[in-house]
């Protein structure tokens, strides 16, 4: 690539670099207070509450993933889509999940009455919640990560050892880079979320800055609180760099032999996979049974669905381009990889109501004031809230793809664009698909960044379900979440059913 | 030529994809520069008011007046404090033009932050003077009260709590009780009323006595309803319109409202409130909502339709709960409700 070329794509991944961060800018105009950076001795508990929650939800969440993706990719219906039918419930808000199970515990309780005497509250019951919750993460990244495996590799080592220790020596220290970046990814959502801690009464945190937002009203205030949780988030990235770099393994392969591992092994598979079907099963039987007349709910939410899919169809629109440049960038040329990574995918941990509100006060006082109360205003938000995450899953992408046949395509091409469109696109189309569908789930179901931000007449799905949940319309929000799997799942399926059709086609 | 022809699939679908996207994003610029052009009358409302009871209303506006109402709603769990953030943020460039909310302490926050613009309703008269700011920038209309909800399977009447002091009594043990989390909404408000009501120093020591009990901190005052509504717990503070809902469900609870004797404090009653934003883009659209929201008749419907508990208004014949409220004024609890806010944060900000 010539000096201009990469001076350009150096240009572009800055400009969206500071698309990630500019909505933070915003609030200093505010002015606040630094010193809340550095936690008093109450703070510091609070912080270390929720590291140690982020942790133990992060590594039961990474093991329990782990076997379940085992079981799934050594199963009959490892080559079949409805192998991705683990993430049902991952497209329901993690609060409304959790209070699925609360629900589901006070149906119990009317018919064994000591149920309700149990009281659900504390560190291990908000654990379990957030395992349950993000189950369907730490699987998928997990079973992405199995697919890749190299199989010539297995089964040279097959031919000399049993299939545990081949597991033991090959398998999981291929899966490493992996696990570490899905543990990443949930001890960030674990740390910056406060809904379910407030749920169990385990105080976090997360709910501290919250509830001095709640309080102040001043959202710089809560940036400088949130510096510590920024910093934990930083000290994971740092770990799920050396994760992403080393995720140089081939494309997906077609798995053609089962790994025949022993009871030691197959016991925590069944095991796992017993809770990943819990975690599906009674949330959504407590959904159906908590729901009302299904017509009715789907005639109350169509207006507000489409809003969801129009606000989520533009941030993938923008966030797709912004993290491809990024991670090509920073996968191909950055001088300081490491250093760019770290700045990319830092702001992770910036709670999404501050990301709205900065992005309100920088439009609101710019000349771009006209967009304010536009449908571009929540897409902005989420394409520069998911932006960090959209970067990282294309950059572990990017590592399979081949550089020389990309080299070769631009040498040889006919004309400028070509080489994109014909080679990298078509190469990279899965994961970009993939990528699209992320960023479009997380921001059908995103809440904080949202709600600063939708213009006035147009409400969202996700807040018009937390609405209706505090007016205790519990069948109408049941009701609600079904048609939100229902369409999520709808889409994937389309997706993967086409990803099948290329596949027979003889496609990536 | 198989390969030839696959190689064209392929290109043709990464263009697809990217025309699609540029799709979308040029979607967004539409969305983005095509707004304003209207002729249509329009009104932009945020509101804190739930959805379920603001939603029919504005409907029923739009049909009256033929104005089009652009909502804007918050959530349960922001205590109203989203809102007044995006207005803060939304100073420069005002996008709404009324601010209705479900109590009156964020609305003092937009008054002192200048972002509120004066108009004294014709249709106010009748409310007292301690509901109404001196300068006309808000004015209160109807309420709720805060209540306890009372489970009547777990408690027999004579067992129910007559007033706060009892909470911190002996007649009760902490696992009993669920308040919401006291840092925000209607329970803050509370507890900087109980403070303008019986001093600093007595407020601080009822809250700590609470604390000490170990009473069961909970997300909002919907869980509160619930886990009462449920057994979880005896009895639940809420308000007025989370317990009806309960009731309404055939829970086997009750409403109990706290110091209604001679010579004790009274019960909160937080009101909605109503204001016009400074720079509104439509103030002749927003005085007339206004209007429609401050009149009698519309006060007289909504406690009809359970929206409203109590009429602020004297000598109201509009019906609704019989409660006496607290003899302190909305200003005096707003003045408490930072020392308030401070000893909440002290007391129940620990971590667990």
């Amino acid at each position: 690539m010539s000096d201009t070329r990469k001076r350009i794509l150096c240009a572009l991944t800055a400009l969206a670099l500071l698309f990630g961060v500019l909505p933070l800018a915003g609030l200093f105009g505010q002015g606040g207070d630094p010193t809340l950076a550095l936690p008093n001795a109450r703070r510091l508990g609070l912080l270390m509450n929720s590291v140690k929650l982020g942790l133990i939800t992060a590594l039961l969440c990474t093991a329990a993933g782990l076997f379940t993706a085992l079981f799934i990719h050594n199963s009959r219906f490892r080559d079949r889509p409805i192998r991705f039918g683990f993430l049902l419930m991952a497209f329901v808000p993690s609060y409304i999940y959790a209070l699925t199970w609360m629900n589901l515990l006070r149906e119990a309780g009317s018919i064994w009455p000591a149920l309700l005497r149990i009281r659900a509250s504390g560190l291990i019951f908000c654990t379990l919640t957030e395992v349950f919750a993000w189950l369907p993460l730490s699987t998928a990244v997990a079973l992405l990560g199995l697919e890749r495996e190299n199989r010539q590799q297995l089964d040279a080592a097959r031919i000399f050892s049993d299939d545990d220790t081949v597991f033991w020596a090959i398998q999981l220290p291929g899966l490493v880079p992996y696990l570490m970046s899905g543990m990443g990814i949930i001890f960030v959502l674990s740390i910056t979320d406060f809904s379910i801690p407030s749920l169990f009464q385990y105080n976090v945190y997360a709910m501290e800055i919250f509830s001095d937002f709640s309080i102040t009203g001043r959202a710089v205030n809560s940036f400088w609180l949130a510096v510590p949780l920024l910093a934990a988030a930083i000290v994971l990235v740092f770990l799920m760099q050396a994760g992403v770099g080393r995720m140089n393994t081939p494309a997906p392969q077609r798995q053609e032999v089962v790994m025949n591992y022993s009871l030691s092994l197959k016991i925590p598979q069944w095991i796992c996979v017993l809770v990943t079907v819990m975690q599906m099963v009674f949330p959504l039987l407590s959904l159906l049974l908590g729901m009302g007349d299904f017509a009715e709910s789907v005639r109350l939410s169509v207006e507000e669905f489409l809003n969801s899919c129009e606000f989520a169809l533009i941030a993938v629109a923008i966030c797709l381009p912004a993290a491809l440049i990024c991670a090509i960038y920073v996968n191909w040329f950055a001088r300081h990889p490491k250093l760019l990574r770290l700045l990319l995918v830092a702001p992770l941990a910036v709670p999404g109501n501050l990301i709205g509100i900065g992005l309100v006060t920088l439009i609101n006082g710019s000349v771009l004031h006209e967009i304010a109360g536009t449908s571009l205003m929540p897409a902005l938000g989420c394409a520069a809230h998911f932006l960090p995450l959209c970067t990282l899953f294309l950059s572990g992408s990017l590592q399979q793809l081949d550089r020389a046949q990309i080299r070769a395509a631009l040498l040889f091409q006919n004309r400028r664009g070509e080489a994109l469109f014909r080679v990298l696109i078509p190469m990279f189309l899965p994961a970009l698909v993939s990528g699209g569908l992320l960023v479009f789930v997380l921001s059908i179901a995103e809440v904080g960044t949202i709600l600063p931000l939708a213009p006035p007449g147009k409400e969202p799905l996700s807040v018009k379900i937390y609405n209706y949940l505090h007016y205790g319309a519990s069948d109408a929000v049941s009701g609600f979440c079904l048609v939100l799997i229902l369409v999520c799942m709808g889409i994937t399926v389309v997706i993967l059913r086409i990803g099948m059709r290329r596949k027979a086609q003889g496609g990536e | 030529m198989m390969k030839e022809s696959q190689q064209k699939r392929r290109t043709g679908t990464a263009k697809l994809m990217t025309a699609a996207l540029a799709a979308c994003m040029g979607c967004g610029l539409l969305a983005g520069c095509g707004s304003g052009d209207s002729e249509e009358r329009e009104l932009v409302v945020y509101t804190a008011v739930d959805q379920i009871y603001s939603e029919p209303i504005f409907e029923a506006f739009e049909e009256q007046t033929g104005i089009k109402v652009q909502a804007v709603y918050d959530l349960e769990s922001n205590k109203t404090t989203g809102l007044t953030n995006r207005l803060i943020a939304e100073r420069e460039n005002p996008v709404c033009d009324v601010f209705w909310n479900n109590e009156f302490v964020q609305t003092m926050v937009l008054q002192d932050e200048g972002l509120l613009e004066a108009y004294v309703s014709p249709l106010a008269e009748d409310i007292p003077d301690a509901f109404k700011d001196s300068d006309g920038y808000w004015t209160a209309f109807g309420g709720r009260a805060r209540v306890m909800l009372v489970n009547t399977d777990l408690l027999s009447p004579e067992e129910y709590p007559s007033s706060i002091y009892d909470l911190i009594s002996d007649r009760y043990s902490g696992d009993m009780i669920a308040i919401a989390y006291p840092m925000f909404g209607t329970t803050r408000t509370q507890v900087a009323a109980v403070y303008a009501a019986v001093g600093e120093e007595e407020g601080r020591s009822i809250l700590q006595a609470l604390s000490d009990k170990g009473v069961q901190v909970v997300d909002g005052n919907s869980v509160t309803r619930d886990m009462a509504a449920a057994g979880q717990v005896a009895m639940g503070y809420t308000d007025t319109d989370d317990a009806k809902g309960a009731i309404a469900d055939g829970s086997p609870v009750e409403m109990v409202f706290l110091d209604q004797g001679e010579g004790e404090m009274g019960n909160l009653i937080t009101p909605n409130t109503v204001a016009m934003i400074n720079g509104a883009p439509h103030s002749e659209e927003a005085k007339e909502f206004i209007d429609y929201l401050l009149d009698p008749a519309m006060e007289e419907r909504l406690i009809q339709d359970d929206f409203f508990d109590v009429s602020l208004r004297e000598d109201s014949t509009a019906g609704g709960l019989d409660v006496k409220g607290m003899s302190v004024n909305l200003r005096e609890i707003y003045e408490q409700l930072e020392t308030a806010s401070e000893d909440i944060q002290e007391i129940f900000g620990d971590a667990s």
